[in-house]
Formats: C-alpha cells, sequence, structure tokens
C-alpha cells in the first residue's frame, strides 16, 4: 500500500525570478564628461573661464541569461506525452535585441532524449502553459524570435514527449538556448559550441541598436564567457514509478462577450486528472492546488468526478473529517480529499472554474 | 564658445575637444587666447600579458559598454606671453551622468584635489565629505561623489602646461 500525502498540484510560476537587472546605461546614449577651468592673468581684473567637454557613445551589450524555472525534474511516465518544462530569457544587455531561441535534446549528462520538443511564449498572461484557443503562443524558430528590450524577461516553455521503455528514475535533459540575432547575423552560428561563436568583447562595427540616433557597435558581453554558461539552460524530465499521477490543464476559457480571450472576468475551467496504476493502492491521497492570485476562485464551481463515502464538496469544511473538499479561502487553495483510491486505469477529474481580476 | 566639433552626435574617437577663451568680463576678453584647455576621454582595458599577468592599459574609447572604465584627462596650456597667477586655475568637473567615480583615480601633479558630495555646492577632502543614508549622516563613498575639483597651486608661465586626470565605470 502507498501513502500519498499533500501531493501538490502547483503547477504555477507567477513571474520568474528575472536575474539582477544588469542592463546599464543604453545603448547610443551619448555619455558626456564638462570639465570647467577658472584663471587669473596676472594683472587681470577678473578670473578667466574656459570649458571642455568630450562625448562618447554607448554601444549595445549583447548579453542574455536563460535559466531553468523548475525547481527539479519533472515527474514523468514512459511513455507520456507533452510534459511540460519551464525556463526564462532575459536580455541583461542595454538595447532591444531579437534573440532566436533553440530547444536541444541532445545533451551530455542524462540517459535518454524527450522527443517533439515545441516551444511556448507566455502570452495570455495565466501561470502555466495553456495551449489552444485563448492560450500561450507557439514559437517558431526565424518567424516570431522574440524582441526583448534591455531588462526584459519572457517566460518559455517547452513541450516534450518521453520515449516508451524507459527505466524509473531516468533523467532527460532539454537545454534551452537563446542567441542574439546580431551574433547569428554577423557569426553564422548560433551553435556556442562551433568555432565561429564569438568569444567576449568581440564587436561588430555599427551592428548595435541605438535606441534613438545613429548605430552603434555592437559588442558580445559577459554572458558568453565559461563556454556560454548563462545563456543555455536545461531543464529535466524524470521517469517516474509512482503508482499516482497527475496532471493539470486549463480546458476552457470563455470571456464576457461569449469569445475566448483572457480578460478582466474572463472564467478559466481547470481540470486536474489524478490516476493511480492499475493493481496498484494509493492511500490518504489529498490534492491541494493553490488558486493563482491573479485569479478569483469561483464558488460552487468544484466537481470531483468519484469522491470517497461521506465526502461532501462545499467550502466551510464542517463536519471536520467529513466535509474535507472544497476551497480554502484563507490559503487561496482548492484541496480534495480523495483518500484511498484502487487503481483500475481509471482518472478520477477535479475540475473548477476561476474569473481573471 | 568654440567647439571645433559641433556635431554632438559624432562619434569621438578618444577626442579632444578644444574650448577657447571665455571671460566673466568684457574687459578680459584681449586676453581670450591665454590659456588653452582640452578634454579627452581613454578607455582603460584589462588584458592578460604572455605571463599571464593580469595587465591594465589604456586604449581608444571607441568602443565602451556598461562595466567600462573610462579615464578623462584634462589638459591646460599658457598659450599667452603673460603669467597665471599661482592658485587661481581650479578645474571644476561634475562625475558625467551614466558613470561613477572609481576611489583613489583622481590625479594632478602639483595640484589640491577636493570633492564634492551635493553638485558642487561644496567641497572638501573625500573622508570629511558626509551624505545622509537613512536619516544618519555617514561618509560619503567615493561612488557617490558628483564633482571633483583641482587647484593648481603654482603659477602657470608662457608655454606650461599641466594635466589633472580620473576614472570613472560606466553605469
Amino acid at each position: 500500500m502507498l501513502s500519498v500525502m499533500l501531493l501538490s498540484a502547483v503547477l504555477c510560476l507567477a513571474v520568474a525570478p528575472a536575474p539582477a537587472s544588469a542592463a546599464g546605461t543604453s545603448a547610443g546614449q551619448a555619455v558626456t564628461n564638462q570639465a570647467e577651468l577658472r584663471f587669473r592673468l596676472t594683472g587681470a581684473s577678473a578670473d578667466g573661464l574656459l570649458q571642455a567637454s568630450v562625448d562618447t557613445l554607448v554601444d549595445e551589450l549583447l548579453d542574455v541569461v536563460v535559466v531553468s524555472d523548475d525547481s527539479g525534474p519533472v515527474p514523468v511516465g514512459s511513455p507520456s506525452q507533452q510534459a511540460v518544462l519551464q525556463y526564462s530569457v532575459t536580455n541583461t544587455g542595454n538595447g532591444n535585441e531579437v534573440f532566436r531561441l533553440v530547444a536541444n535534446p541532445s545533451v551530455v549528462g542524462d540517459e535518454f532524449d524527450v522527443t517533439n520538443p515545441s516551444l511556448f511564449f507566455e502570452t495570455n498572461g495565466l501561470p502555466g502553459l495553456q495551449t489552444g484557443a485563448g492560450g500561450d503562443t507557439p514559437y517558431t524558430l526565424g518567424s516570431n524570435d522574440p524582441l526583448l528590450a534591455a531588462d526584459a524577461s519572457l517566460v518559455v516553455y517547452a513541450q516534450v514527449d518521453v520515449p516508451s521503455g524507459l527505466n524509473a528514475a531516468d533523467i532527460g535533459l532539454l537545454e534551452l538556448r537563446a542567441v542574439a540575432s546580431t551574433v547569428i547575423s554577423n557569426a553564422g552560428t548560433d551553435d556556442p559550441d562551433a568555432p565561429a561563436f564569438p568569444p567576449v568583447a568581440t564587436a561588430y562595427a555599427g551592428a548595435g541598436d541605438a535606441l534613438s540616433g545613429p548605430p552603434v557597435n555592437a559588442v558580445v558581453g559577459t554572458t558568453h564567457d565559461s563556454n556560454n554558461l548563462l545563456l543555455r539552460a536545461a531543464g529535466a524530465v524524470q521517469v517516474s514509478d509512482e503508482v499516482l499521477s497527475l496532471t493539470k490543464a486549463a480546458v476552457a476559457i470563455s470571456d464576457p462577450s461569449g469569445g475566448t480571450t483572457l480578460v478582466p472576468g474572463s472564467l478559466v475551467t481547470y481540470e486536474l486528472a489524478v490516476t493511480v496504476s492499475t493493481g496498484a493502492t494509493a492511500s490518504d491521497i489529498t490534492i491541494t492546488d493553490p488558486v493563482p492570485t491573479d485569479l478569483i476562485y469561483q464558488p460552487g464551481s468544484l466537481s470531483v468526478s468519484t469522491l470517497p463515502a461521506g465526502q461532501e464538496i462545499d467550502d466551510d469544511f464542517e463536519p471536520a473529517g467529513v466535509d474535507s473538499t472544497g476551497f480554502d479561502e484563507t490559503t487561496g487553495t482548492v484541496r480534495a480529499v480523495l483518500g484511498e483510491v484502487i487503481g483500475d486505469g481509471s482518472t478520477i477529474t477535479i475540475r473548477f472554474q476561476a474569473a481573471v481580476r | 564658445m568654440t567647439h571645433l566639433n559641433k556635431d554632438t552626435r559624432a562619434r569621438w574617437h578618444g577626442a579632444v575637444n578644444f574650448v577657447l577663451g571665455i571671460f566673466l568680463t568684457a574687459a578680459a576678453t584681449s586676453a581670450a587666447a591665454q590659456v588653452e584647455v582640452a578634454n579627452s576621454v581613454a578607455k582603460v582595458e584589462t588584458y592578460v600579458d604572455q605571463q599571464g599577468v593580469a595587465q591594465r592599459r589604456l586604449v581608444d574609447a571607441d568602443s565602451v559598454v556598461p562595466g567600462d572604465e573610462l579615464r578623462y584627462t584634462i589638459s591646460f596650456t599658457n598659450a599667452g606671453e603673460g603669467q597665471v597667477d599661482a592658485g587661481s586655475i581650479v578645474i571644476t568637473n561634475p562625475v558625467p551622468d551614466s558613470t561613477e567615480y572609481i576611489d583613489g583615480t583622481a590625479f594632478g601633479s602639483g595640484t589640491e584635489i577636493l570633492f564634492s558630495a551635493d553638485q558642487g555646492v561644496t567641497f572638501d577632502l573625500g573622508e570629511n565629505l558626509k551624505v545622509v543614508k537613512q536619516g544618519a549622516e555617514a561618509v560619503a563613498s567615493a561612488r557617490e561623489y558628483t564633482t571633483i575639483q583641482w587647484q593648481f597651486l603654482s603659477a602657470l608661465e608662457p608655454g606650461e602646461t599641466g594635466q589633472v586626470s580620473f576614472n570613472v565605470k560606466l553605469k
């Protein structure tokens, strides 16, 4: 018998932790030094006053940092489809720059390669990946390479498939890298391991983005140091033999005017699917799912396809021990107590709705 | 004011920009060409020499990005026939916007160097400068200096030159 306690269904990271602001003085800005000199000629009745200045134009620094936002390997089955990894990409340079994103499953240090990676930008304002109408934006290399202003950050999701026949605890890595388009167009490669990939301090005359005024030089920044470590990051999936699997998805979005856009007042329907492997038994299953602060749980919208005998769904949690499933307003968390589940391959579905503030 | 290079959008590669004679009173105008002053910039570059030792050198400031160290040099010449009074030459240079002064880099042979942390209202030795931080007075750090001032102590005879310099980090 397996005991699963308080399995959290948090598939949301509100805002990616952006690296410290590093952009600095904007590309194209003129830095002016002005000196003033006073003097008195012998016998003169007043001081003379002179001024002299010198300007320096600031070049564009090409810098980018990619981090994996997952707190650890994402548990997956073998086979499984559409596991989601999350990254954030931050332009730590000082100018506007377009970046190419490349997902690379062929990384050393893992047991298998994930397949069919596809990338999405977080664009709909809802934490986590939502695909389809009203969902996040699919990325196609070369067609919608993201333009990031200095210091701007972008959350990127990678959806990957996992092959069958893998062993429990096997790890598959997916490296995401971001390469400045200025580097690609001048070096002719987006591969940091290629000999042509530029070292730190490489300058491209006139290739920089001055925010106003004439172009400046572009200079490869220190994030390209140490084998370009900072402009790529690996997320991981790990094959799990847990008898219990849990997925969460936003299955429907309806806006106040009957469409599928996300505006204040839009209703998002979330679905959590809980499956216990055939032949296994999981006891004391409690599912908790914090509702993001930019969403309002809709009272009465929670449903659970199979509840243990005697359990009810409402939000007062009274009487204790019997009424344990509902929305806990004090913690902003949806909670479902499923108790002991004997696996027969079927899925227990938990649904609820939340409105966008 | 006579800018030799009036195009403010132009890039000055470590350029020297001369400005000649502005006088406070019309009476002194006849001495307009007595003293010349020039302001130049260079980048302080760190490199590793053949022995693997990190070294510093000055290079053209034609490619400058945030984090770089710059050196500004102000040089002056008595180009006239008459003497300039001892102690009368005072050079005042606000630390440029988008940069911060690097401690200990202000230099000037034969000068007394003072700093200001209040946009040039008051000047003093660095250790005497105070700023208010979270309601309490504290000694200003070099990064908080807003202005640097050099007083050239000797007289400047015809044909003589002098120069002062300081380094900043581009923010």
